[in-house]
């Protein structure tokens, strides 16, 4: 069947419904890399301190080219918080020395005004959190925008779409790979170190 | 601030596009036929749908509707043998990912052989889109559509050459669900069954009608027949993005009454008469490229629609009867379909609906609209001669905002959403189909039995995820054991909270014995495996467990609550248990 | 002004911004299944069982049922107008008017459209029908309709104080406020994502956020958005307790406790399964308590706020 053309668009339309509708056909573009367009929707490279003080890119230092796992809580959170925190103190265990080496683990705070990198560290003092598990603070803005975008708040708050719920999921993914799914924080450490196996696979047999 | 500016640019656009096109005369039938009436019923504003779009998704770039036709999905046909032959313990050397034994090869050998190869391939939903990149069985999505008998076994040898490179989402490894057929566990494609690239899977569909080895041997129950199955990658955590990757497809049943020739049996249409479709809707991004929100737990709204893999699709049919095998296929959105009359867009248009999920009806049902849930299936009869000439529009009318669930609302005809466009336009044909008004009987209704067990099954979120009992899904946590060739009862509850499910539960059919006390209103008196649980709803079913043992599921089948932990694995074996709380 | 107050007010220290216990269990005592709502009519809890089609009438200082009366179907709604409970059954319905000492049914009042929801305005019980979004005022003393009302999409909860009756309205993301004399509509205001519990002090509506993790708090006279307070996952009922919020969340089995003066979260407690309703009582024995009916796990959960705060 014939695309419609330019002109009957015209015809129609009005120009910019055309060019959209041209546009739509991707003609006369380069499309981003599929891995482009995730780190561009979801990953802002936005300036972050970690609890030992130093200073990170979240998406060139954390992200890119890694196997990770991504949750939110706060220093003084004595609610699901603390189960999800020593929950993840049990996959680190299991996981061994691969985390911090090709597996990354981030707990993000909520407070990111009160939770300096000090308290972030007394903190991970208290759940005795091995190397390579970073606890991770910054401007409340680009902490906010980090916390929209990885979808644990609704990123729209004028549509009555889709919300945030995520006080209890973590994220998981292998980034250069572009697999990425979620699942419960308090679901057993060893059903957590399983699902996060299958991201890690070498390549098809 | 730059978000406003654009915003404001597009409503100035949206509104002088309107005049012009008002200027121009254009009637409201016209520009329905063209597609170019939002949800709302207003026009397409410049770059893509209304403000309906789910939260945080683009924008689909516009469309058209009804520029290609619908299309009809190929048959899969057999292979005259497989190399290497089946085998009872699974083929590790060949490379088959299987871990168990076929627990009834020797019993039911395979009648016919089929070979499938889930890879990616193009696909163009309309000239408007760039061609896409999908997952397919046989590379087509939908997949073949699988013809099969009771009576006749089958087995068919998956083979999983999917890539690496995923586009996005999606992962290369799978395991493969007939949702919803009588099949032994190791064949029923669970969760954590999945295998990987390069391996095979040999699936092994008995074909039987449950009851063969317990109620009612040798063959099984008559009133179990199922006619529309279909099949779906269901692989734990990664279900949502494989089927909306593409990877679904149908498989229908036939038998000695439900007999696939018009002419015979319950003489239902057949042949070119008889056709699926699969609805599920898409999103795409500003390149037009289909997109999938990654981060989202509530559920995916497309604002694109799309049966059998084209978007709003036109299909020329003859003045006669036809049946219709629709599927909600996901993700998440739940429909109410209507026939709308374009030049009379307020009238009723009533239609036949003679089967519920698969399951013939007791007899058939005149109605003028039918809701689906994620998985759903429903069979219709609708009879075109009474529009020969015309075109008449399936449409969507039940509004949906959000993931979560449908609003209730049902939109006024004509700003629903068009799904198809029927136009009654090729000439009269013989009809040698049976009024449905005049079919009396169907099948009959098993008959409900005292159960061994009942068990209260409480739909929740549990610290933002999704959980039954407080709980969350675990591949290797059995939750309680059924015991093979009894009956239990289930009851469903969900609270006034704003989610709803539509739960799915494998390997029978079930009765809903009652929803919410009261026995269940006219085309819920059916065999049923998709059971929509709506706010403060106690749902209570009733099911057996025969013939077959194993690992076997239940979830909800909005398919990304799936994805996030609202299933549990149970068993079937020759104990069970009793918690009657699992 | 019949209303029975069972708030106290009490001398709270002061104390750290984020204080947040995690260490107290809230005492569970068992009631029927799958409750959402709870009301205090002076010295009993009365919980609606939603899935018996019953209410229980449970002795505060007893700790323990006292009494389970049959209702129409489905009830999920209940409040105390000062000398009666009255439920409203989601199903049937209908809206049932009991009388608290004994459980005895003085009468059974047809109200359409799916009742949940109830609230007393001093001399009318106020119904939210969810499913034909309206609200029915019924006189107090015998049931008789005074007037039906059409309010936002989904009608969830009703308060009333001063004259005006609130509505959330679930699905419409908005609160509406009626005249209560004669049903007039004084305004509707936007409250985003859900808007599901709603408690009044006079000034202020406070609104939980179902989907939004939320309480909201908007000027009663324009809707002006006055302080936002993060909670749990599906924050539903809300309650006034001395000075305080209590806030219970359905999607994470907590409740939080806000500060009224600035809707600063003071406290998280978890709960049973699935809180919904959640009351105060006052009596001699036990003082103030703090009541949350969990859905999860057909019980209802006991929080001594000196425990608290």
């Amino acid at each position: 069947m014939a695309h419609i053309d330019r002109r009957t668009c015209l015809a129609l339309a009005g120009s910019a419904w055309c060019s959209a509708l041209l546009a739509g056909r991707g003609e006369g573009r380069t499309l981003p890399s599929p891995r482009d367009a995730i780190r561009a929707r979801y990953f802002p490279n936005v300036a972050l301190r970690t609890h030992h003080d130093r200073h990170v890119r979240f998406y060139d230092d954390l992200i890119k080219d890694k196997i990770v796992i991504i949750n939110f809580m706060y220093a003084e959170c004595e609610g699901v918080c603390p189960g999800i925190t020593a929950n993840l103190r049990k996959v680190q265990t299991l996981l061994g020395d691969r985390v911090g080496r090709d597996i990354f683990m981030y707990s993000i705070t909520l407070k990111p005004a009160e939770d300096t990198p000090a308290a972030l560290d007394a903190y991970a003092t208290m759940h005795d959190a091995g190397p390579g598990w970073l606890f991770l603070t910054g401007d409340p803005g680009d902490v906010e925008l980090l916390r929209r975008k990885l979808g644990f708040v609704s990123p729209d708050p004028r549509l009555d779409a889709d919300t945030s719920q995520h006080i209890g999921n973590i994220r998981y993914g292998n980034e250069p790979r572009q697999l990425w799914a979620a699942c419960p924080g308090l679901a057993s450490p060893r059903w957590i170190v399983e699902s996060l196996s299958w991201l890690d696979r070498r390549e098809s047999l | 601030m730059k978000h406003d500016a654009r915003a404001h640019a597009r409503r100035n656009a949206a509104a002088a596009n309107r005049r012009a096109l008002i200027a121009a005369r254009v009637s409201r039938r016209d520009l329905m036929k063209m597609g170019l009436l939002t949800s709302a019923g207003f026009l397409v504003p410049k770059n893509g749908l209304s403000a309906r779009a789910s939260g945080g998704n683009p924008q689909s770039p516009p469309t058209r509707a009804f520029i290609e036709p619908l299309p009809i999905i190929p048959v899969k046909q057999p292979v005259a043998a497989l190399t290497p032959a089946p085998t009872i313990a699974p083929n590790v050397a060949a490379g088959e990912g299987r871990t168990r034994n076929h627990q009834a090869l020797a019993r039911f050998p395979p009648a016919k052989l089929y070979e499938v190869h889930q890879k990616a391939a193009p696909l163009s939903v309309s000239p408007d889109l760039p061609l896409q990149t999908i997952w397919g069985f046989d590379g087509l999505c939908p997949g073949p559509t699988y013809i099969a008998r009771y009576g006749e076994p089958i087995l068919v040898r998956n083979f999983n050459e999917l890539p690496a490179e995923n586009g996005g989402f999606g992962l290369n490894e799978v395991t493969t669900h007939l949702h919803n057929a009588h099949t032994p566990s190791e064949s029923d494609g669970f969760p954590c069954d999945f295998f990987r690239a390069g391996q095979f899977y040999d699936q092994h569909y008995p074909n039987v009608l449950a009851g063969f080895d317990s109620t009612h041997p040798p063959s099984g129950d008559p009133n179990e027949a199922l006619s529309t199955l279909w099949y779906h990658d269901h692989r734990a955590d990664f279900t949502s993005q494989n089927a909306y990757k593409g990877l679904e497809g149908f498989y229908l049943v036939f038998n000695d009454r439900d007999t696939g020739d018009e002419t015979t049996g319950f003489r239902l249409p057949s042949g070119e008469f008889d056709v699926p479709l699969m609805l599920a809707d898409k999103v795409f991004d500003e390149n037009g490229v289909m997109f999938f929100d990654l981060f989202n737990l509530d559920g995916i709204l497309g604002d694109r629609f799309m049966v059998n893999g084209k978007l709003q699709p036109f299909f020329q049919v003859h003045p006669r009867r036809y049946r219709f095998r629709v599927l909600d296929g996901g993700p998440s959105r739940f429909y109410e379909f209507f026939l709308t009359d374009p030049d009379a867009p307020n009238t009723s248009v009533p239609f036949w609906q003679i089967a519920n999920d698969g399951n013939l009806l007791p007899r058939p049902l005149q109605v003028t609209s039918v809701r689906l849930g994620v998985a759903e299936r429903t069979d219709v009869v609708i009879d075109f001669s009474q529009f020969a000439g015309r075109s008449i529009i399936l449409e969507n009318r039940l509004e949906q905002t959000d993931g979560r669930g449908p609003t209730g609302n049902i939109l006024p005809a004509g700003q629903g959403n068009a799904l198809l466009r029927f136009d009654v336009v090729l000439p009269p044909v013989a009809d040698q189909s049976a009024d449905p008004a005049s079919i009396v009987k169907f099948y009959d209704l098993p008959p409900i039995e005292p159960p061994r067990v009942t068990r209260t099954f409480r739909f929740e979120r549990n610290n933002g995820q999704w959980a039954v009992n407080g709980r969350f899904f675990d591949c290797n946590e059995v939750r309680f054991r059924v015991q093979r060739n009894t009956a239990e009862k289930w009851v469903l509850q969900n609270n006034s909270g704003g989610w709803q499910h539509p739960i799915h539960i494998h390997f029978e059919e079930f009765q809903i014995g009652s929803r919410n006390g009261q026995p269940p209103p006219g085309v819920e008196r059916s065999r049923k495996d998709v059971v929509r649980l709506q706010f403060n709803e106690e749902i209570a079913i009733f099911f057996r467990f025969r013939d077959f043992s194993g690992r076997y599921p239940m979830h909800c089948h909005n398919t990304v609550h799936e994805d996030h932990a609202m299933m549990m694995r149970w068993e079937i074996d020759d104990v069970g248990d009793l918690t009657t709380q699992p | 002004m019949r209303l029975r107050s069972s708030l106290v007010v009490f001398a709270i220290v002061a104390l750290s911004p984020a204080a947040i216990w995690s260490a107290i269990v809230p005492r569970a005592f068992r009631v029927g299944r799958g409750p959402e709502a709870i009301a205090f009519d002076g010295t009993s809890l009365w919980i609606a069982n939603q899935f018996d089609d019953t209410i229980t009438r449970f002795g505060v200082d007893q700790r323990r049922a006292l009494q389970t009366v049959a209702v129409g179907r489905r009830p999920v709604a209940i409040a105390f107008d000062g000398a009666h409970v009255w439920v409203a059954s989601l199903f049937a319905n209908t809206v049932t008017m009991l009388r608290p000492d004994d459980g005895s049914v003085v009468g059974t009042f047809a109200v359409g459209g799916g009742p949940g929801g109830l609230a007393f305005d001093g001399a009318s019980m106020w119904v939210a029908s969810r499913e034909s979004n309206t609200v029915t005022k019924l006189r107090a003393s015998d049931g008789a309709v005074i007037g039906t009302f059409p309010v936002g999409r989904r009608p969830i909860t009703l308060a009333a104080r001063d004259g005006s009756v609130w509505v959330a309205n679930q699905t419409s993301n908005s609160v509406s406020r009626l005249r209560a004399s004669d049903g007039a509509p004084l305004g509707t205001f936007q409250v985003g994502d859900g808007p599901f519990g709603l408690a009044l002090d006079g000034q202020s509506v406070w609104v939980t956020s179902f989907f939004g993790h939320r309480v909201v708090r908007l000027r009663a006279s324009d809707g002006a958005v006055q302080s936002v307070s993060p909670v749990g996952d599906g924050p539903s009922g809300i309650v006034f307790a001395g000075g305080n919020l209590w806030v219970a969340n359905n999607g994470s089995s907590t409740v939080t406790v806000l500060r009224q003066t600035d809707g600063a979260p003071l406290a998280t407690i978890p709960v049973g399964r699935g809180p919904f309703g959640i009351a105060t009582s006052l009596t001699p024995v036990t003082g103030v308590g703090i009541w949350v009916a969990s859905f999860g796990n057909n019980s209802i959960a006991l929080i001594d706020p000196r425990q608290i705060l």
